[in-house]
């Protein structure tokens, strides 16, 4: 499971990609919009931080980020009326 | 407080008293494996249950079958659907009866479970095997059937079943073992065999939360099954408050989806979602 936390509007992320890499998932709006959700994918330094939209990242992703990733855009920006989750 | 654990069989003779199979679903169940028998005959079996007839027609009708035109009577939707699909039908209705009682917790969990599973069924691996897309829906209606009866027979328990899982971290089959020596999934694949369900229902309930609880053939239906569970938490709808969810990495493994699967599977999962509120209407 992922732990989110909220900054502004938008849900951050920590996560650890299949390659061992480690990123932030950015969430910003729902998930019909390609610009959405975005990775962040950490580096040695700030200029060596890449970002990707998720939509085209997923093959770098558990699958059970993929769950968790696309369930919490829903609750947070999707017009489905599902519950907001707490944050712990 | 103190626990009070049993052994599976007695807490399964002398304090669970699993119901039998209604009538109506023996019936079906015993036409469809009579070569003579008429779909006819399937119709007048359930014409005679009014209230399976009314949530069976309510079902055929509804959004989540999506069939286009307004079906009216028990024997026109058989006669269009086959009977066993209205079997699936009947025991789904007969599911609702069982669960109307339990909180709506647990019923949004299950359904929604149910609309995951079937979609994990169309997309994943286990489309190639002889799971029915509407059977798979019963796999998630019935996973946690096993809680409605600690609901019910064990209630003194659940206090200190729900202290385990909030303050002490238990996963909530793990505080059930803990608690009375037995957990919903044992329990509820119990009810599946005395039901005489498919042996692949009954293990995968049974398994649903420890893999080798099952049979390994069965291994992948339970493994996807953990899958639709966890696919109904992480939208919002767990079965209960402050569960710790596992999902290690043999579950996946088992039920063979990658990330760009999972993407697509819940996508559809998160956009059928409006036919659980329909669902929970006709309950």
């Amino acid at each position: 499971m992922i732990r989110w936390k909220r900054q502004g509007p938008a849900w951050i992320g920590e996560l650890h990609l299949l390659d061992g890499r480690s990123a932030y998932v950015v969430l910003v709006g729902p998930r019909n919009a390609h610009t959405g959700a975005v990775l962040v994918l950490a580096g040695k330094s700030e200029s060596e931080r890449k970002t990707a939209f998720l939509d085209e990242s997923v093959h770098l992703l558990h699958p059970l980020q993929v769950v968790d990733v696309l369930c919490l855009q829903e609750r947070a920006f999707g017009d489905k009326g599902l519950p907001l989750p707490e944050l712990t | 407080m103190q626990s009070r654990r049993y052994d599976i069989e007695t807490l399964l003779d002398e304090v669970i008293t699993l119901p039998s199979m209604p009538v109506t679903l023996d019936q079906i169940t015993w036409l469809i494996n009579d070569p003579g028998s008429a779909l006819g005959d399937v119709a007048k079996v359930i014409s005679r249950d009014p209230a399976i007839a009314l949530k069976t027609l309510r079902l055929v009708n509804s959004a989540y079958y999506g069939l286009g035109k307004e079906i009216s009577s028990i024997e026109q939707a058989v006669v269009l659907l086959g009977s066993k699909v209205i079997r699936n039908m009947v025991l789904t209705a007969t599911v609702f009866e069982t669960i109307r009682g339990s909180t709506e917790k647990l019923l949004r969990h299950s359904l929604a479970c149910g609309l995951a599973m079937r979609l994990l069924v169309e997309e994943g691996p286990l489309a190639k095997l002889v799971v029915a897309e509407d059977e798979a829906f019963i796999f998630g209606l019935l996973h946690d059937i096993g809680k409605v009866f600690i609901e019910e027979y064990i209630f003194q328990e659940t206090a200190a079943i729900s202290k385990l899982i909030q303050h002490d971290g238990y996963a909530c089959f793990q505080a059930e073992m803990q608690q009375i020596g037995a957990d919903h999934a044992m329990i509820g694949g119990c009810l599946a065999e005395k039901w005489c369900l498919s042996p692949a229902l009954i293990n995968a309930i049974m398994g649903h939360h420890e893999l080798d609880l099952c049979d390994e053939e069965f291994q992948i239906f339970a493994a996807t099954l953990r899958i639709a569970d966890y696919m109904a938490a992480s939208c919002g709808y767990p079965s209960h408050d402050h569960g710790v969810y596992l999902l290690p990495d043999p579950i996946w493994h088992l039920a063979n989806l990658d990330g760009s699967k999972m993407a697509t599977i819940t996508t559809r999962f998160l956009e059928s979602l409006p036919s659980l509120e329909e669902l929970i209407q006709m309950s």
